[in-house]
């Protein structure tokens, strides 16, 4: 007798990539289910589309997997629909077999020091989410007030740092292809800033960027690089030493100071901008009474009181992200007997991506995190510790009805911008939340 | 480090190997369409790749991470789907497959293959990873079949079109070879 294969309804909150792969991992197993995915604003995909950089569109192009899928019969786009806010999370969970939260990690961790701590942000410091939602044209965010000056100070030295150093310093015509949101571009950073200090707290081996994103900034011929010669003779000191011992370092730190070094012996007689790349730094305090005015550091590998000074009216903070409303039930760790390891915070709730396991990781180590956490639903459902037969999205689509934005909405705003963008852009997007819904609306 | 970090300028242009220009090859009964991918995108072509083969060769669709070096037998037609990942790397998968290759050497002169690669012209090591194994591919004696495909995914091109386009070419030399045979 052929078996019915499970019939399960699931939600999946956060349409960013650990949200899209995680519906098409479980989707692939569980041929029988059906997948709401749930995004509070009205746009799908995430940081693909909010957080990536603007002139990476090889990297946005992942969208177009999700595209396909969301054009089936078994995944449906519910956007515009906020959890917490249009329907609680206990609405969600009774209306579905299982519920897998990927809404990610997006508030700006401070440095925690003097000026930019839990009590006092300085104005002048930014945290790099929200100018990278900011380049990205989020609706939510505003730039009102903001502007660069010649020089900035980002700490941090991940590759989100490294995609603010190409902001800061290309040309508006350099981002021909891209989606960049130009109003911000000519408002926020009329011309390319002279002077860009990167700072991180490792020293060169182990700093936290990719290698291939230095080697990116190699081809910006408006930037030339600042880098301590004698940081790097130590790091390849270390890396001969470790050589001749037989226990040759990781590939990855090799190559790190192949790329500085490449990047500290080019000439650059036309350059426009300059990159100085700082090494082994803590930050110590963020100075100015309102506005910044400076930054110091204390050297991290020394016992002395050496302290490092920089002067500046703009410190960008690249240091990573938290959740926003810890201790809440949308807070993973918030709830007992939560098993992380696995994703599985309580009967019929999950947790995947950025917010399973912390803001670290590229779009394909995320496509992994969803692997594995589609494989705990899965099993749950074939092992029947999930009771099925919750009614799935016909359990709240007359609360939202008035409001959703479902896939061919967004394909209607999606053939707007790309209108918008025209022969020099991707595509051009609409920051404006109303306007967003305007042209979502058939007809 | 990648074995052949510089890939060979001078790739072939398309073999018609099927016409006879390959003395050992031997004709494919059957097709293997294996993917190496980090985001999904090489697995994406794969499936294109697959649908479009199926109707002409019996195939079948394989992750690299998951392949066995004894199933590249003469009567197999490799298709492999592989993307560049980092700083000119293998994908997940391509890298365990080439290493293998490497580690065992095994003799495919009788052994036909297709390649279609994934890059982003962004990076100057657009495609690295897919002509690296297609080079050796070629050194252990395979005869590629139709030209080394490849996507730039900052083009405004859907991977998977182009993977549907670059098969469309393919086809017609299957198809010769299943009338062949």
């Amino acid at each position: 007798m052929p078996v019915t294969p499970p019939h399960p309804h699931i939600a999946v909150v956060g349409s960013g990539p650990s949200g899209c792969y995680t519906a098409q991992f479980i989707l692939r197993q569980l041929p029988g289910a059906t997948i709401t995915v749930f995004d509070r604003l009205a746009t799908p995909f995430g940081l693909v589309r909010y957080g990536v950089a603007p002139d990476h569109q090889g990297t946005k192009a992942v969208t177009r997997q999700f595209d396909r899928l969301f054009q089936g019969d078994q995944l449906a786009f519910a956007g515009n629909v906020g959890i917490g806010d249009r329907l609680t999370l206990e609405q969600l969970r009774s209306a579905f077999d299982a519920v897998v939260l990927a809404t990610g990690l997006w508030q700006d961790r401070r440095l925690g020091v003097p000026g930019d701590d839990a009590a006092k942000r300085l104005d002048g410091v930014h945290g790099s989410g929200r100018l990278t939602r900011l380049i990205n044209g989020h609706p939510g965010e505003q730039h009102e007030g903001l502007r660069f000056g010649e020089r900035a100070v980002i700490v941090g030295q991940g590759n989100v740092a490294i995609d603010l150093v190409r902001f800061l310093t290309k040309t508006g015509d350099q981002y021909h292809g891209s989606d960049l949101e130009e109003e911000f571009l000519s408002e926020v950073r009329p011309t390319p800033l002279a002077e860009v200090h990167l700072v991180g707290r490792s020293l060169p081996l182990d700093a936290k960027f990719d290698p291939v994103m230095v080697k990116e900034l190699a081809d910006q011929p408006q930037l030339r690089f600042e880098i301590d010669p004698a940081l790097l003779e130590a790091a390849q000191r270390r890396i001969d030493t470790a050589a001749e011992a037989g226990e040759p370092l990781p590939k990855d730190a090799i190559r790190r100071i192949e790329v500085l070094r490449d990047l500290a012996s080019a000439e650059r007689p036309e350059a426009t901008s300059t990159v100085h790349f700082h090494f082994g730094l803590h930050p110590a305090a963020v100075l100015g009474d309102e506005r910044v005015t400076g930054i110091e550091f204390t050297l991290a590998a020394s016992d002395s009181d050496r302290t490092v000074r920089i002067d500046t009216g703009t410190v960008i903070t690249a240091i990573g992200f938290e959740h926003e409303l810890p201790g809440t039930e949308f807070d993973p760790r918030s709830h007992d007997g939560h098993d992380i390891d696995t994703g599985r915070i309580a009967p019929g709730l999950y947790c995947v991506g950025w917010l399973r396991r912390g803001p670290r990781g590229t779009i394909p180590e995320n496509r992994k995190d969803a692997q594995l956490v589609a494989g705990s639903v899965v099993e749950d459902v074939q092992s029947g510790a999930l009771a099925l037969g919750k009614p799935g999205y016909a359990g709240v689509s007359e609360r939202i009805a008035d409001t959703v934005v479902d896939f061919a909405g967004w394909l209607r705003i999606n053939d707007a911008e790309i209108a918008r963008g025209g022969a020099d852009r991707a595509r051009g997007k609409i920051r404006d939340h109303a306007e967003i819904l305007h042209h979502a609306e058939e007809g | 480090m990648i074995a052949a970090a510089q890939p060979r300028k001078d790739i072939a242009p398309a073999t018609h190997a099927f016409k006879g220009e390959s003395a050992t090859m031997t004709t494919p009964t059957r097709a293997i369409i294996a993917y190496g991918t980090e985001t999904g995108n090489a697995e994406l072509a794969a499936v294109e790749v697959e649908a479009a083969l199926s109707p002409f060769l019996d195939s079948e669709f394989v992750s690299l991470t998951e392949f066995e070096l004894d199933r590249l037998t003469d009567d197999t037609l490799l298709v492999v789907c592989c993307s560049t990942y980092g700083d000119g790397e293998y994908s997940d998968g391509a890298d365990v497959f080439a290493e293998a290759l490497n580690a065992e050497r095994p003799d495919l002169s009788g052994l036909s293959y297709a390649v279609f690669g994934l890059g982003d012209t962004t990076y100057e090591t657009y495609n690295f990873a897919s002509i690296n194994l297609s080079n050796l591919l070629q050194e252990l004696g395979a005869t590629r079949v139709g030209e080394h495909g490849m996507h730039d995914a900052s083009s405004a091109d859907f991977v998977d079109s182009a993977a549907q386009e670059w098969a469309a070419t393919l086809v017609p030399l299957v198809q010769q070879l299943v009338a062949v045979a």
